[in-house]
């Protein structure tokens, strides 16, 4: 379509919004570190390289953890006759909009030596605090990325090609393991990558289950270089994320050697129905099975929060120890107001933001043929990749201190959250609404044109509206992952800018765990609300 | 009614051009149709009357004014030259009614509420559809579509309307139908058009000239009748199936 004046303007002002959202931030540290370039030595510091070690062990430990769930499941969803496959479905994906660090309450409720739940019921068999405990929690928060991926991949896969190794005498198992598994290899391999990097970057779970355990990665001691490294806490912090970051390109890069290498075997669109195995006798025991997956990954940890946000002392489950004391606790503390005002501002604020530049972004991506839009759509994907710890740090060195100029410092403020959400989740938005463009028919836009509507009444009358349902849901699942952020906005809030994560935090980390079960209660039960909400949205307006 | 101008338009995509150095006239209230194998450029060209693509090089003018040209750079916007078009899938917003589509144009031309609903309304009773103006798109038909699309087209009373292959979703009944609705239309709503098709039957049927395309050039402009009978090249004869 052709572009008119007021267009490219709004492109211009788009770019340079990202530029200051994205390119700036990132290029300001490492700028910094060049010129003061012995902070590097931090890097080989003996401590750091066995956090870095202890870094690798933790994630490659947590993906065969995951692997080892995760494939027999994903098989059980998708190949077999095993009946409530929805039902199962739907509970094991679930955990896909929980924060991770809600799983490391849960299991610290749980698994704690002594007073653990779990540990009172079947002896004083369990430590969460542990490189196994740590690796167990980070599975299974992150197990629905594996789950999801082989799925899809199972379910998308052409079936005529199991079926022709069976014709030509393949047994069930030999087909699978011959030719099953190798076409779904770059889905596992993808998917992989993608956990490793999710779990090298956490650092939510590595601080309530590690730090505890005496158990240092590299996100952790980031963290403590950051907060308490004095005056070079900061140049040493970043100086060390490098390492992140690094990973996190590497990890992306091999993710886009697979899929261009096995593009031919990612198969997507309307295959034919696939064959189902028919598990005969062993129907119920393995209907036990999925029961028992879906009971330990996700309703005893959900249910132990529940249950434990009612407890005066923790572990003891009985009637005299039931109260509502924690409750009360929590709303009786200024901080927890406030936490929820500033997550709930913040929340809406970014996720406006987020929706609109993402419209921007996929409006000039897809409607137009200016010149920079593919970098302007590169823009606002990345950040997404880089670890949050990376991302804030990044920040705070190019906008914390206002370079000298103490009125524009920002460090502290809300503005700093905004940007860093912002630039963070904006891809989220422009990964949903760049399909969702593309979908509108451009014959759309054009009739309203020739029909005397201008680019902007064009935008206005015709699109948004045709698009509100998908804006909608963009805006809330954009403010879902920002209400409950925490990797963040724990090194870039001040006092007075508390949020909620932050709050659970501090609650879980020293001042009471239980409080911290309430609060974690009041975000499930916000973050299950929103669910349906979406799916009705979507489903209800389609026309 | 206007009079439409082609001059030399030419649209390159690289180095490849799809139309090449394009002249033609269409005269006030004339209906001449692009017609032409998939590919020639026909709606390309349209395109370009329409203001939906920029040509190249040439000159475009609509009635007196100068639409496009490309030694004074001038380039009109779409929304500003003042054109009625139907789209090949009729391009009916799906989130507004039958109504609410057809008072669009005349919001869009600040006409005032009440006479703009009244022009609506009659509109919509000339493809006959009355009834259903307070339906939302997808509770029509195909054929029920085009008719929106139609009156949507021809409410803000254009200069010029333009018809992309308007047929081409429709079964052959309706084909059938819809063109006598065209020459009925026609009588209704004098107004210059400009209708692109690869078939034949309709093009022979409908226009008072034809404009034979290929591979981008403009092969012969002539009535339907000359056309048959003095046929200038061997393409001409091989595409009408002349001997």
């Amino acid at each position: 379509m052709m572009i008119t004046k007021s267009l490219r303007v709004v492109f211009f002002a788009l770019l340079a919004i990202l530029f200051a959202l994205t390119v700036f931030p990132l290029i300001t540290p490492v700028w910094r570190l060049v010129l003061n370039w012995p902070v590097f030595s931090v890097i080989v510091d003996a401590v750091n390289l066995t956090s870095a070690v202890q870094t690798i062990t933790m994630s490659a430990l947590s993906l065969l953890l995951g692997l080892f769930i995760a494939l027999p499941l994903s098989w059980l969803l998708v190949c077999t006759d095993l009946s409530q496959k929805n039902t199962f479905r739907n509970i094991l994906f679930f955990p896909f909009v929980l924060p991770p660090y809600l799983y490391a309450i849960a299991w610290a409720t749980l698994a704690v030596p002594g007073v653990g739940l779990l540990n009172r019921w079947l002896g004083n068999i369990f430590n969460v605090y542990s490189l196994w405990g740590l690796a167990w929690v980070l599975a299974c928060s992150y197990l629905p990325v594996l789950l999801s991926s082989i799925c899809h991949a199972l379910e998308s896969m052409d079936p005529s090609l199991e079926e022709a190794a069976r014709v030509f005498g393949a047994s069930r198992a030999k087909a699978f393991f011959k030719i099953v598994l190798p076409c779904i290899f770059p889905a596992i391999a993808s998917s992989s990558l993608l956990f490793l990097l999710a779990a090298i970057s956490a650092f939510d779970i590595p601080a309530l289950i590690g730090i505890p355990a005496r158990y240092y990665v590299l996100t952790t001691r980031i963290y403590t270089y950051a907060k308490m490294g004095g005056l070079f806490g900061i140049d040493q912090a970043f100086a060390l994320s490098t390492t992140l970051l690094l990973s996190a390109g590497l990890f992306l890069f091999l993710n886009e050697v697979i899929r261009k290498r096995f593009q031919q075997r990612l198969l997507s669109g309307k295959v034919p129905r696939r064959s189902v195995v028919h598990l005969r006798r062993l129907r119920i025991p393995l209907l036990c099975l999925a029961v028992f997956a879906c009971f330990i990954l996700v309703v005893l940890p959900l249910g132990a929060i529940i249950t434990s946000s009612f407890l005066r002392l923790a572990g003891k489950i009985s009637l005299d120890n039931f109260t509502f004391e924690n409750y009360r606790y929590l709303f009786s503390m200024p901080e927890t107001s406030r936490a929820l005002t500033n997550s709930l501002m913040c929340a809406a604020i970014s996720a406006f933001f987020c929706t609109v530049i993402g419209f921007g972004v996929s409006y000039f991506k897809d409607r137009t043929s200016l010149r920079f839009r593919n970098l302007c759509l590169r823009l606002a994907t990345f950040p997404y990749a880089v670890p949050g710890t990376v991302l804030a740090l990044a920040l705070i060195v190019s906008y914390g201190s206002g370079w000298g100029v103490e009125q524009i410092a920002l460090l502290g403020s809300p503005l700093l959250l905004l940007i860093a959400y912002c630039s963070k989740y904006l891809a989220l938005s422009v990964q949903a609404l760049t399909p969702a463009l593309s979908s509108v028919d451009p014959v759309l836009e054009e009739s309203a044109r020739v029909c005397g509507a201008g680019p902007w009444k064009t935008i206005r009358r015709i699109l948004v509206p045709i698009l509100r349902p998908v804006l909608v849901s963009v805006f809330i699942l954009t403010a879902m992952p920002v209400l409950s952020e925490l990797t963040m906005s724990v090194l870039l809030a001040g006092p007075g800018t508390e949020t909620i994560g932050m709050l659970l935090f501090q609650l879980q980390d020293y001042a009471n765990p239980l409080a911290a079960c309430s609060l974690a209660v009041l975000l499930l039960i916000f973050l299950l609300c929103t669910v349906p909400l979406i799916n009705r949205m979507l489903q209800g307006e389609r026309m | 009614m206007s009079r439409v101008e082609l001059r030399e338009i030419q649209k390159l995509y690289g180095s490849l051009a799809v139309v090449k150095q394009v002249s033609l006239v269409v005269n006030e209230g004339e209906f001449v149709t692009l017609l032409g194998p998939s590919g020639c450029g026909k709606t390309t060209l349209l395109r370009m009357i329409a203001g939906l693509e920029q040509p190249s090089s040439g000159a475009l003018w609509i009635g007196d004014e100068i639409a496009f040209s490309s030694e004074q750079e001038i380039c009109i916007a779409p929304e500003k030259r003042g054109l009625g078009m139907v789209f090949q899938n009729y391009a009916i917003w799906p989130h507004m009614s039958v109504l609410e589509n057809v008072l669009f144009p005349l919001r869009c031309h600040h006409v005032p509420r009440t006479v703009a609903r009244e022009r609506a309304l009659r509109a919509l009773a000339a493809v006959q559809l009355t009834e259903l103006a307070n339906r939302k798109p997808h509770q029509l038909s195909g054929g029920q579509q085009q008719r929106v699309a139609l009156a949507r087209a021809l409410v803000a009373e254009p200069r010029v309307l333009l018809l992309d292959e308007p047929l081409s979703n429709l079964d052959a009944n309706l084909r059938n139908e819809m063109c006598d609705e065209f020459i009925s239309i026609r009588k209704k709503y004098p107004v210059t058009m400009i209708y692109v098709t690869h078939d034949q039957s309709e093009a022979f049927r409908l226009s008072d000239r034809i404009a034979l395309m290929n591979k981008g050039e403009m092969v012969q402009i002539d009535t339907p009748e000359a056309l048959r009978q003095s046929p200038q090249n061997d393409f001409v004869r091989g595409f009408l199936l002349l001997k």
